[in-house]
């Protein structure tokens, strides 16, 4: 099963690390989808099927928590399944990720195993192992 | 602000975020020595970023161009006739966001800051003084090639 994903990030640099740590752990990806920011992420949720979001929170426009909310108020994308990539490490903020709905938390600065074992867990183990990134794959090197 | 915390907070944020993220180990001028003042030339990449919260200020960082060059390529895992100067400014950006994010997490982890957006620091020398903040540290962060400052601003 290929899976559609949507990354949400006002960093151009960051969605495109967390794409390539995607990639390199061995998913099988239909499409990636990229938001630099809650909005633009709406927009794309709206006319898309979209397996799993990774979003950060600091994003100008619409954070990462308005479109977690968002989304889980909306009966089309309240079962995606939401996380949070980011710099925030408060844990107030964090319990609030998980009491709206987040289904997992990552922080920056993240390893690719972290990356992979949330994918993991959220989706299932990757069909092709051979993309593993404990295999010296060469294009994993942030 | 705890200034010996801040330091001990930046150190650690460092040294996490450049290794982790970036495959770059890193060593502290004199063992984390606060500098008086980051060193200026007209070659470096600033950046800045302005936070609130129980306390507020600004980070700033400076990384020399060749360096930032080199880490925006490694990080990018493009090559070298790819790179843009968009791709520098948006990976050192993206590299002071998390600085100052893990920094502050390490500081106080029940503490909940807000974070503003990175930007490049259009300062004449880069060392202008974020939101007139009065009390500052700066750290000179030695890499194996190179070197870069990371410096805080804040309200005492």
């Amino acid at each position: 099963m290929a899976y559609n994903i949507l990354i949400v990030d006002d960093s151009t640099p960051m969605r495109a690390v967390i794409r390539k740590v995607i990639r390199a752990s061995g998913f099988d990806i239909g499409t990636f989808f990229e938001a630099a920011n809650g909005a633009e992420a709406l927009a794309v949720l709206d006319e898309n099927w979209l397996d799993l979001v990774l979003t950060d929170y600091n994003m100008p426009d619409m954070d990462g928590m308005a479109l977690l909310k968002k989304m889980k108020t909306d009966d089309c994308m309240q079962s995606i399944p939401v996380v949070m990539v980011t710099t925030e490490g408060s844990h107030e903020r964090v319990d609030t990720f998980i009491a709206n709905g987040a289904a997992a938390y990552i922080k920056k600065p993240f390893t690719p195993e972290a990356i992979r074992q949330t994918l993991n867990t959220l989706l299932g183990e990757p069909e092709d192992e051979q993309g593993s990134i404990d295999n010296g794959d060469k294009d994993l090197d942030f | 602000m705890n200034k010996e915390a801040l330091i001990t907070a930046i150190k650690t944020s460092t040294s996490e975020v450049l290794e982790t993220m970036f495959f770059m180990p890193v060593d502290f001028l004199s063992a984390g020595k606060e500098i008086t003042e980051p060193s200026s030339n007209g070659g470096d990449v600033a950046v800045r970023l302005d936070f609130s919260g129980p306390d507020s200020g600004c980070f700033r960082l400076r990384v020399p161009a060749p360096l930032a060059r080199d880490v925006s390529i490694d990080f990018l895992g493009i090559d070298h006739d790819q790179l843009t100067d968009d791709d520098v400014a948006g990976t050192v950006k993206e590299m002071i966001n998390m600085l100052a994010g893990n920094t502050l997490s390490l500081y106080d982890a029940d503490a909940v800051f807000d974070l503003g957006v990175p930007e490049v620091d259009t300062g004449t020398d880069g060392t202008r003084d974020c939101s007139r903040q009065p009390a500052s540290v700066a750290l000179e962060v030695l890499t194996l090639a190179s070197r870069m400052t990371v410096a805080v601003d804040y309200r005492d």
